[in-house]
């Protein structure tokens, strides 16, 4: 329990929601309802857990927000050396050995960095930081305030919030969360988009037409629905797909490409995105040959 | 350090004179208490009474023992070495000089170095400090800890030289009366119903049958001002899907329960909203909301029992076909062997009987797994045609192969890499700086080398593991395969380390011996062809692996007992657990009733106990269940 009463936030970037909602929504191809759910819980002070595969836009909205509300966005990775001194910071050695431990010397690192500019600390594979460094953000998320051994008092600004992002069906090197921390955070779940968003999102990004993304399209979604493959493509895959076949057919100099070169761009652009079924024993090449053959004919 | 401004405390009248008269009486005081319940409130809100306030410490890794006591100035001890006022006090020492109270949040997740100071103050009302001298504690100095026993992820069981020293007080949840003026005092412009509404849901989420773990008062705080601000954005059903992003994380299902979080939050919240409605239109004498359980989850509970007596009559059944194979006839027409589980001959498939059944049995499902394996849509033709009779060892082999492929995709890589965050001289790998050693060690030899270099690190630890897997008549088939897959993770988690595995039903067997190396694929084909039948010895077991883990010279001992909790043979296997230094149970069902009697012999054993939900599920367990 919160023994700091909880500070209305009106002064804050988040004061005028409904125009926050309309400037970002302008920017990100839909998810309203999401948008809307993920700026209510900002918006009350929360702090979030973005839960769903990579690639389905988490960090493009974010980056929206803060670019609107004018605050800063802090991106951490989750890997097994985030240690909790790479996260609080550290004291800077050479300071030290000439003047001993002053607050001065202190570095801070992106926890206290983004709790004192009031920005957003955003953590990646949330579920593959060590417990040891997930606790040091138990006090930040419910106290906003945070304790550094031999600096002091770290207090967060109103709009410092902790989003986190994993991938629950991911489980190779992750690690069970604490409850203490599941308790501090709201959850969304964010979903692939649907095939005319993923559509859309892919004309915008690579400037080109419906007609030629479409196969990109198709065929990053039928990796997410094949059962040869543990896990599909994002959107990102169809962006690769459009760019690379793009700039094949400049090469090759033709208006078209033909099934096999069509396949080589499909392999080039997808098969570092999937992750095959290994019980199977196909390749990752082969299976995103047959998918590109089943669906360009 | 200013005063945070402070909500006003709800209720807690009793807790306020406990806690007030414990510490008056000069005890250490342990709270103890599920997450949002209000211990750090309780503690700040005494502190404040006595005039002083405490100072604050989280337990986490950072928390070493410089970081508690406190440390010298490293600029003053390279130039003067280590005088007395080279010396900074850390918090303890603060608070001992000073005689105030430490409080420690998660006392739970403190290192073992920084609790063994603390103990040592708590006894002896002193400290030595290396290089500095004694801190003696002045009066008032109070040790606070706080610790959520449901947290059971990167926390340790307190040890008893600690549990010896303090005085304990539990706190539970509140009433919903005081549960709604907490949530106004945070929120006080907010809609009284949807406030009533939103604390009957955590309220419900913790009573509710699926849910393992419920939400705190938080929950409701978080709904109510987030339904505020969805309204502004989009009004339709705000209050329904402010509760789905309040609550979602915090809710915590049963394992095996077969739905979503989101369906139960649903189900919760549509009771709130009925409950309130009616409590609305026929006012009672009292708060007018009572604590009625809504009547769905009324339903629910009844099914629940119905699942745990047909499980029971299920095991009893297997138990006694097996055990009347065992008769002086049986054995005088040629089977079963006479040395218990041994290895059947597949030639004998043929012969009517319970010990054919278990084969059959075994074979059935091994073939069903491999084939659910092997064949993924797309082809649709499986390497394993279903009428060629393979023999079963064949079977075994291919099964044990995909259960190892499968295990090593699942288990979480830092169970494989493993161990803990140790402070290691620089070995041109990690660069994170310890500091404090580097310093204690520049001041002895002030020339500096790599060598002198102190780093933290992740560092496995040699330790002696023993795994004890139930092999009796309930754990056949699909269990069989659970148990293999248990295997096979412990083997690749404890890569390391010493093991053993013992399969244990009305005796125990040991399937490897410390010394042996062998590969997880060959552990888990062992495991494979243990015919499992008879009753459950499972105190033989746990003897068993006491001996297995004195023989290991390993300081560090783990053991882990695969079990659906069932012990029908032999004395109460809670005495043996106890001889145990960390037990720990990976519980192989799914009635709650037997997942209690798992739970007791985790306790009795100090160790954890843990349920998967599904056999992808396991490896990632039993790595919980090896961590330390």
């Amino acid at each position: 329990m919160s023994a700091t009463a909880l500070r209305e936030p009106d002064r804050s970037p988040f004061a005028d929601l409904v125009d926050l909602y309309r400037r970002v929504a302008g920017e990100v191809v839909g998810r309203e309802h999401q948008l809307q759910g993920l700026l209510s819980v900002l918006a009350a002070g929360r702090n979030l857990l973005l839960e769903g595969p990579p690639g389905t836009g988490k960090s493009t909205v974010l980056r929206a927000i803060t670019r609107h509300a004018g605050i800063p966005l802090a991106v951490v990775e989750g890997n097994a050396e985030m240690t909790p001194q790479k996260m609080l910071g550290y004291h800077d050695p050479a300071g030290v050995l000439s003047h001993g431990y002053r607050d001065e010397d202190f570095v801070f690192g992106p926890l206290p960095t983004a709790m004192s500019e009031g920005g957003f600390l955003y953590v990646e594979e949330f579920n593959r930081l060590p417990e040891d460094t997930l606790n040091t953000l138990l006090t930040a998320m419910s106290e906003r305030e945070l304790h550094i051994p031999r600096f002091g008092l770290v207090s967060a600004a109103e709009s410092f919030r902790v989003i986190a992002a994993m991938n629950p069906f991911d489980n190779i090197g992750t690690a069970p969360v604490s409850v203490s921390v599941y308790d501090r955070l709201c959850r969304m779940v964010v979903g692939y988009q649907s095939e005319s968003e993923e559509l859309e999102i892919v004309c915008r990004r690579t400037a080109s037409d419906p007609l030629a993304a479409q196969l990109a399209v198709r065929l990053t979604r039928a990796t997410r629905e094949t059962p040869q493959l543990r896990s599909g493509a994002s959107v990102r895959g169809a962006i690769d797909f459009v760019l690379v076949e793009r700039s094949m057919r400049r090469l090759l100099n033709v208006e078209a490409l033909d099934e096999e070169q069509l396949v080589a761009v499909a392999q080039l652009a997808l098969s570092s995105k999937v992750v095959p079924d290994e019980s199977r024993g196909r390749t990752t090449e082969e299976i995103v040959r047959e998918l590109t053959l089943r669906i360009a004919r | 350090m200013a005063a945070p401004t402070m909500s006003p405390l709800i209720g807690r009248h009793r807790e306020l004179h406990a806690l007030g008269a414990a510490l008056d009486a000069t005890r250490h005081v342990l709270v103890d208490g599920p997450h949002g319940v209000g211990k750090t409130r309780l503690v700040r809100e005494i502190c404040a009474a006595s005039g002083a306030e405490p100072v604050v410490v989280h337990g986490s890794a950072a928390l070493t023992v410089g970081a508690l006591v406190g440390t010298h100035d490293p600029s003053v001890v390279l130039r003067r070495g280590y005088e007395q006022t080279a010396f900074a006090r850390g918090p303890l020492a603060e608070t001992m000089a000073h005689g105030r109270v430490l409080y420690l949040d998660e006392a739970n997740r403190v290192p073992a170095d920084a609790l063994n100071a603390l103990i040592s103050a708590m006894s002896e009302g002193e400290l030595v400090v290396p290089r500095y001298g004694r801190v003696v504690a002045a009066q008032g100095f109070r040790v606070v800890a706080a610790v959520n026993p449901l947290d059971d992820v990167g926390t340790g069981a307190l040890p008893n030289a600690f549990l010896d020293r303090v005085v304990r007080l539990t706190l539970d949840y509140q009433s919903g009366a005081e549960e709604r003026m907490i949530v106004l005092a945070q929120l006080p412009d907010a809609d009284l119903s949807l406030v009533a509404r939103a604390v009957f849901a955590v309220r419900a989420s913790r009573r509710h049958p699926d849910v393992r773990i419920g939400a705190s008062v938080r929950g409701a705080i978080d709904l109510v001002s987030i339904a505020a601000r969805l309204a502004q954005l989009d009004p339709r059903d705000a209050d329904l899907e402010a509760a789905l992003l309040a609550l979602s994380s915090k809710i915590v299902l049963r394992p095996g329960v077969g739905r979503t979080v989101e369906s139960v939050i649903r189900e919760i919240w549509a009771d709130a909203v009925i409950t309130e409605h009616r409590a609305r239109s026929s006012p009672r004498p009292d708060d007018g909301f009572g604590e009625a359980l809504p009547p769905s989850s009324v339903e629910l509970e009844r099914d629940g029992e119905d699942d745990a007596a047909t499980d029971n009559s299920r095991e009893e059944t297997s138990d006694r076909v097996t055990s009347d194979s065992d008769t002086p006839e049986r054995r005088a027409a040629g089977w079963p062997p006479a040395g218990g589980h041994g290895r059947a001959a597949q030639g004998r498939d043929q012969s009517a009987g319970p010990e054919s059944e278990v084969i059959a049995q075994t074979r059935q499902a091994l073939a069903a797994f491999v084939r659910s394996s092997v064949r993924r849509a797309g082809s649709g033709r499986p390497k394993l045609p279903p009428t060629t009779p393979i023999d079963l060892a064949d079977l075994e082999r291919l099964a044990a192969g995909v259960i190892v492929k499968r295990v090593r995709g699942q288990l979480p890589t830092t169970a494989r890499i493993g161990g803990r965050f140790a402070s290691v001289r620089y070995d041109f790998r990690s660069d994170d700086l310890d500091l404090d050693r580097t310093i204690t060690e520049l001041a002895e030899t002030p020339v500096l080398t790599s060598s002198q270099l102190w780093v933290h690190d992740r560092v496995p630890r040699r330790r002696g593991v023993v795994l004890l897997l139930d092999v009796s008549g309930s754990m056949r088939g699909d269990r069989a395969i659970e148990s293999a897959t248990a295997a096979a993770a412990t083997a690749l988690a404890a890569e390391h380390d010493e093991l053993a595995v013992v399969a244990f039903g009305t005796s125990a067997e040991v399937l490897k011996r410390s010394e042996e190396n062998v590969p997880a694929a060959e552990l888990a084909r062992r495991v494979l062809s243990v015919r499992p039948h008879g009753l459950t010895d499972l105190s033989a077991g746990l003897e068993a692996g006491v001996d297995l883990l004195a023989a290991m010279r390993s300081p560090v001992k783990i053991a882990v007992v695969m079990t659906d909790g069932v012990q029908n043979q032999g004395p109460d296997a809670r005495l043996m657990a106890t001889r145990y230094r960390q037990l720990n149970v990976l519980a192989a069902t799914e009635s709650p009733w037997r997942l209690r009697h798992c739970e007791t012999l985790a306790a009795a054993g100090r160790g954890r106990c843990v349920q998967y939900e599904r056999l992808d599920r396991l490896p990632a367990a039993i790595s919980t269940l090896l961590r330390d």
